[in-house]
């Protein structure tokens, strides 16, 4: 029997290698998707709508299995979701946190929503500021791609004609909450602005996916579908076409390369027999997310490629960054005290934000360069996490929880880590995974930078609390640790240097030009924008870039 | 004891308490699936017998309810705090963290909030106030 040749195996099934998969098999391409995990039921595995006394352990999950979590995500509500079994380690001096999700539609199973696009500032930073290098293409040629994303996803928000954060095609957005309100007057007179955030959460129904019903549950899985994830958007429509073959628990080990050392399939160990498996395509996408595909691709070594698999470089795995996530601050709003209770949480935090308001007119106006942006939370949350900052018991106590139910307010940042040669992800030399494989070591720290980004949205937040009326309880005593945000970028960036850039401005590897990257790790650094929204609208462009390679019969069609 | 600390911390004044919500139980559970607390839960336990030994020479469940109170109001309240009882204080303050997350995480206290958890909409829900309400007209006075 003659082997099978697909035109294209696509590593990963996250918004990255989701979007690759539903492009390329509705371009007429026969496509093998592998991916790490399982696929999930959501019936099974999603237990949402489940009150916490009809859990375990209130949906803390036990604590022992806790106390190896890796992070907010990870609960007694999702965890068949998320990879306990693959390690990593770090160098002295890095602390590191790694929250993966195998599961088929990755961390869209789950996400933040968050949809803010990338502007002309973020990708010419380095000519305003002169850090770093601009990235390879201009704003105009990327934003028909997330036109045509906000389109198919469907994005709640409003025109807000700030500088920073181009508009885009909306839904109608989210409505604002008291304290919406009594922030936003805040805000006003502290001069930072206070907008509806852009929010892939359908505020109607939108291309036969049903409108949200504010449940409040969104990272615990959607149950209809009401906002993007690969699973409910992109698989669908992939397996109508008949050109996919969908393989699960397929855990990636290395690209495969013919006697000219291009991409000519993907080793994986299937997890359940734990056998290596080749598949044979005629172009290959990594898309397994940053650090994953940058480990693939270092593991990709052959007679061609002594140091990974298109990295003569040397890049590939370089320049990590990551958001700086921490609550700067956090109090209470007195006018919301005594309140009767309110659904504040029916989007998490993503109803509003306070988008970068930092160097906008001039690059270099406050003592760090770029900016960051922040998410307010507050009001009725599912659990009242203030009463342990109370005093007393009794009585009293049970009062003033009650009484101070409605009235919490915090102030998330969300800043980008500088681009270093310090920050790099490579592979450990002696610890393999239970499959034989080379496990990724971080090396990374915060910049400085990015610190005083954390002591500026201290001050700056607070400012806006107190002018809402609002009091300061606290400040962030440090920023989490780094990984937590889950947006690394970075390992594999774009560029038209072949000597200083793994992939071409296509995301198009220069050295293998029938293998590509399709997600974050093509980015050249993480901007103040969460990342989904930008791996979806850059792996629409780098797959009919393949697609269009295909037709000039660069790769050959089955 | 468990039992009658989280009915101090948590009482039922009119609405129902931590032993309604069956507080106790949820503690005794996540500190037996918990190898890394069960030491300072003994010795916080232990240390609150031997101070109600000492001050009334009784073991702490047998002592009134007054008498109970006033044992915990100098680990409970800053402004009442005892030097020498800061490892009462830390275990008072683990204790309520637990029946703090075991009340608010059950039925009951999910009642007593008046918890919106869960409900469902069909259009997601706003402020309820005119933007010229005195609610919000407030907050703009507050700080000119």
């Amino acid at each position: 029997m003659a082997k099978q040749i697909y035109d294209v195996i696509v590593i990963g099934t996250g918004a990255g290698g989701g979007m690759a998969i539903k492009t390329l098999c509705e371009a007429g391409l026969k496509v093998c998707a592998l991916n790490a995990g399982r696929r999930l039921d959501p019936e099974k595995d999603f237990r949402y709508h489940r009150m916490p006394w009809d859990m375990k352990y209130r949906g803390l999950d036990d604590p022992k299995l806790r106390a190896e979590s890796f992070g907010y995500m990870d609960n007694e509500y999702t965890k068949a979701a998320w990879d306990h079994e693959i390690p990593f380690t770090v160098a002295p001096g890095t602390k590191w946190m790694w929250p993966r999700c195998n599961a088929v539609g990755g961390k869209t199973n789950f996400w933040g929503r968050s949809s803010a696009r990338f502007g002309e500032i973020d990708l010419r930073a380095a000519s305003l500021d002169g850090y770093d290098v601009d990235w390879p293409l201009t704003y105009e040629e990327i934003s028909p791609f997330y036109t045509r994303v906000e389109n198919m996803i469907g994005v709640a928000s409003t025109v807000q004609n700030r500088p920073s954060n181009p508009d885009g095609s909306y839904l109608p957005p989210f409505n604002f909450r008291c304290l919406d309100f009594i922030l936003e007057a805040g805000c006003k007179k502290v001069g930072v602005p206070y907008l509806p955030d852009r929010c892939a959460q359908l505020t109607e129904p939108h291309e036969g996916h049903p409108a949200c019903h504010y449940c409040g549950e969104c990272t615990t899985g959607c149950d209809v579908g009401a906002f993007f994830s690969t699973p409910y958007f992109l698989l669908p429509k992939a397996e109508a076409t008949k050109n996919l073959e969908l393989r699960t628990n397929a855990l990636a080990k290395n690209v495969l390369v013919d006697e000219n050392g291009h991409a000519a399939g993907v080793a994986y160990i299937d997890r359940k027999t734990k056998q290596e498996v080749e598949v044979y395509g005629r172009a290959v996408v990594v898309a397994a997310s940053c650090i994953e595909s940058a480990r693939v691709l270092l593991n990709s070594k052959s007679r061609h490629w002594p140091d990974g698999i298109a990295n003569s470089s040397g890049q590939v795995g370089r320049n990590l960054c990551d958001h700086l996530y921490g609550e700067s601050v956090h109090g209470y709003l007195p006018q919301l005290v005594g309140q009767a209770s309110f659904p504040d949480h029916v989007a998490d935090s993503t109803i509003a934000w306070m988008p970068r308001w930092q160097n906008l007119k001039d690059p270099h106006e406050e003592e760090f360069i770029r900016g960051y942006s922040v998410y307010p939370d507050g009001g009725c949350t599912e659990f009242p996490w203030f009463a342990n900052d109370l005093d007393g018991f009794g009585s009293s106590f049970k009062r003033e929880i009650k009484r101070r139910y409605p009235s919490p307010v915090s102030f998330g940042i969300q800043a980008p880590s500088l681009r270093s040669d310090t920050n790099y992800m490579d592979l450990d030399p002696e610890l393999k995974d239970p499959f034989g494989i080379p496990v990724a070591r971080m090396h990374f720290e915060w910049d400085e930078n990015v610190l005083k980004m954390w002591e500026h949205s201290k001050q700056v937040c607070a400012d806006v609390l107190r002018a809402a009326g609002g009091e300061v309880e606290g400040y962030g005593d440090a920023p989490e640790i780094p990984g937590w945000s889950l947006h690394e970028t970075g390992t594999c960036r774009m560029g038209n240097d072949p000597k200083k850039f793994v992939t071409n401005r296509f995301g198009q590897t220069h050295d293998v030009p029938n293998l590509y990257v399709c997600d974050a790790s093509v980015f050249l650094n993480c901007t103040d924008k969460t990342t989904t929204i930008s791996i979806l609208a850059f792996s629409l462009r780098t797959s009919e870039h393949l697609i269009e390679n295909f037709r000039h019969g660069e790769h050959k069609v089955s | 004891m468990v039992e009658r600390l989280t009915e101090i911390i948590i009482p039922n004044d009119g609405t129902p308490g931590a032993k309604e919500a069956g507080v106790a139980e949820f503690i005794d559970f996540m500190v037996a699936s918990d190898p890394d607390v069960q030491y300072g839960f003994r010795t916080g336990l232990t240390w609150l017998n031997v101070q109600s030994e000492r001050r009334n020479g009784k073991r702490f469940v047998e002592l009134t309810p007054e008498q109970q109170t006033s044992l915990l109001e100098p680990l409970g309240f800053k402004e009442k705090a005892r030097l020498g009882e800061e490892e009462g204080v830390r275990f008072f303050r683990t204790m309520r963290e637990y029946t703090v997350t075991g009340f608010y995480t059950s039925e009951i206290g999910y009642k007593e909030l008046d918890n919106p958890a869960l409900r469902f909409y069909s259009e997601s829900p706003k402020c309820t106030h005119h933007k010229d309400d005195p609610e919000h007209a407030r907050v703009a006075q507050t700080r000119a």
